[in-house]
C-alpha cells in the first residue's frame, strides 16, 4: 500500500516538475521536484522505499522526457537507496536535514545523469544547478512533510 | 530503532529493482532505433501525461481566476480612491454648506426675515462709516439700485434713512446723527406724538435719542415703547424705535417734557441691514 502511495505521489510530482509554472520560474528554472520526492521517500520509509522511488522516478521523468534511462536510474535508485541507508545514523529525520540533503543531492544527481549524457556546453548546466539546488531545497521541506505523513499513516513502524 | 531498521534491511528487493531497472534500459536502447516509443516511455507518457494535462487545465483555470480576482481588486482600488475623494469634496462642501447656512441665518436674524423666506426689502452691507463729531453716517453697497429715500432697518429697530444713491450704494444717515429727526409716536393707543432726535450726552457712552417737542401734558412713561408716527412722510408708520429709559421735566418749565429713549437698532455694530423702499 506505501508503494502504491509512492508510485501515485511520483506520478503527480514528476506532473508538477513538467508543469512547473512559467511566474516561478527562477532565471528560467524550476525545482527538482522528483529528486526531493525520492529524498523524502527514502528519509521517511528506508532504502528498499527509496530505491522504488529512484525507479518509478527515473522511469516516468526519464520516459517523459526521452531521456537515457539507464543514467536516471542509476542517480536516481542510487540516491534512494544512499539516502535510505544513512537515515537515522548520519542522517536525522528533518525537515532541514531534508533540505540539505536536497541541496547536495541535485548537482551530484545532475552529475551522474551528465556522465551518461554529457551536455553540449557545461556552462549552461553548471548554472541551471547552481539555481535547481537551492530551489529545489526549498520545495523539499513541504515534500518531505508530506511523505512523512503519509508513511507514518500507512505503515506507522517505519 | 537503529537496530530494528537494520535488521529489517534486505537486499533481494534492491537487487530486483535494479535488475528491473536494466531490462527497462535494455528495452529502451533496443526500441532507440526502431519508429514506435520504447515500452518504458510509453508507460511513462500514458501514467504521467494525463495528470500533466489536469494539471494545465487546472493551473490555466486559476490564473484565470488569480488575473480576475487581481483585476477586480485593482478595480475596486481606483474605485475606492475615487470614492474617498468624492467624499472629501463632499465634506469640504458640506462644511462650506453649514457655514453659508450660519451665515445666512445670522443675517436673515439680524434683518428680521423669518425662515418661511416672507421678508419686504432687500439686504444690504455696511461698507464704510463717516462719522463726525455730530455726524453719524455710513455707507451702504444693496444687491439692487438704491434711491435717495428709502428706509433703513434692522430686525430690531429702525437705522435711518438714505441721503444719498448712486448705484447700488448709498449714503445712510443714522437717527443717532445730530441733525436728524424722527416724527415718532409711544406706541400705546391715543400714544402722544413728539419728534425724536439724537442725544449724545445722556448715556454714558451709550448711543440714546431723545423725544421731544411733545405735548404739555403728553403721558410718557419708563418702559413705554416708541415707533414712528409716519407725519411728514419722511418714514413710513409704527416703525420701531426705541424704549423710553427715562423722562425729564423741565424745572423752570413743566410742560417742556423730554424722554429719553435707547434705540433698538444697535449703531455700534451695524454690518447687514435691511433696506425698504416708500410704499413697501
Amino acid at each position: 500500500m506505501l508503494y502504491v502511495a509512492h508510485s501515485i505521489l511520483l506520478v503527480i510530482a514528476v506532473a508538477i516538475e513538467r508543469t512547473w509554472p512559467g511566474w516561478l520560474l527562477v532565471q528560467g528554472q524550476g525545482p527538482e521536484v522528483v529528486v526531493a520526492a525520492i529524498v523524502g521517500i527514502a528519509l521517511s520509509a528506508g532504502p528498499v522505499a527509496g530505491c522504488f522511488g529512484g525507479l518509478v522516478g527515473a522511469l516516468l521523468l526519464g520516459g517523459v522526457e526521452g531521456a537515457w534511462l539507464g543514467g536516471a536510474f542509476v542517480a536516481y535508485m542510487s540516491l534512494g537507496v544512499i539516502v535510505g541507508l544513512m537515515r537515522g545514523s548520519l542522517l536525522a529525520e528533518r525537515v532541514l536535514v531534508a533540505c540539505l540533503i536536497v541541496v547536495v543531492a541535485t548537482p551530484l544527481v545532475e552529475l551522474v545523469r551528465m556522465l551518461f549524457a554529457a551536455p553540449p556546453s557545461p556552462t549552461p548546466w553548471l548554472v541551471r544547478v547552481l539555481v535547481e539546488a537551492p530551489y529545489s531545497a526549498l520545495v523539499a521541506a513541504p515534500i518531505y512533510a508530506g511523505f512523512r505523513a503519509i508513511t507514518n499513516l500507512l505503515e506507522p513502524e517505519h | 530503532m537503529r537496530s530494528t531498521r537494520t535488521a529489517q534491511f534486505r537486499w533481494e528487493p534492491i537487487l530486483l529493482m535494479v535488475a528491473v531497472a536494466i531490462a527497462l534500459t535494455v528495452l529502451q536502447h533496443r526500441a532507440s532505433g526502431g519508429r514506435t516509443a520504447s515500452f518504458p516511455v510509453r508507460i511513462a507518457s500514458r501514467v504521467v501525461l494525463p495528470v500533466q494535462s489536469a494539471m494545465v487545465a487546472g493551473g490555466d483555470i486559476l490564473s484565470r481566476m488569480t488575473t480576475a480576482a487581481f483585476s477586480d481588486r485593482a478595480a475596486l482600488l481606483a474605485e475606492n480612491e475615487e470614492l474617498r475623494r468624492r467624499v472629501a469634496e463632499a465634506e469640504a462642501d458640506k462644511l462650506a454648506m453649514l457655514t453659508y447656512y450660519h451665515q445666512n441665518r445670522a443675517m436673515k436674524e439680524k434683518l428680521g426675515w423669518d425662515a418661511t423666506g416672507q421678508f419686504d426689502g432687500t439686504a444690504a452691507r455696511v461698507i464704510d462709516w463717516s462719522s463726525g463729531p455730530s455726524r453719524r453716517q455710513v455707507t451702504i453697497e444693496a444687491n439692487r439700485e438704491l434711491e435717495r429715500g428709502n428706509i433703513v432697518r434692522t430686525a430690531r429697530g429702525l437705522v435711518g434713512r438714505v441721503i444719498e444713491a448712486q448705484g447700488r450704494r448709498g449714503v445712510v444717515v443714522l437717527l443717532i446723527d445730530a441733525e436728524h429727526a424722527v416724527a415718532a409716536r409711544i406706541l400705546r393707543a391715543g400714544g402722544d406724538h413728539g419728534i425724536v432726535y439724537a442725544a449724545p450726552d445722556a448715556g454714558r457712552g451709550e448711543q440714546m435719542l431723545m423725544l421731544s417737542k411733545l405735548p404739555t401734558n403728553a403721558d410718557v412713561r419708563q418702559g413705554d415703547r416708541v415707533v414712528s408716527s409716519g407725519l411728514g412722510g419722511v418714514y413710513p408708520p409704527d416703525l420701531p424705535i426705541g424704549v423710553v429709559v427715562s423722562v425729564e421735566r423741565s424745572p423752570v418749565n413743566a410742560a417742556s417734557i423730554v424722554a429719553y429713549v435707547r434705540p433698538y437698532a444697535d449703531f455700534e455694530h451695524l454690518d447687514y441691514v435691511r433696506v425698504i423702499r416708500r410704499g413697501e
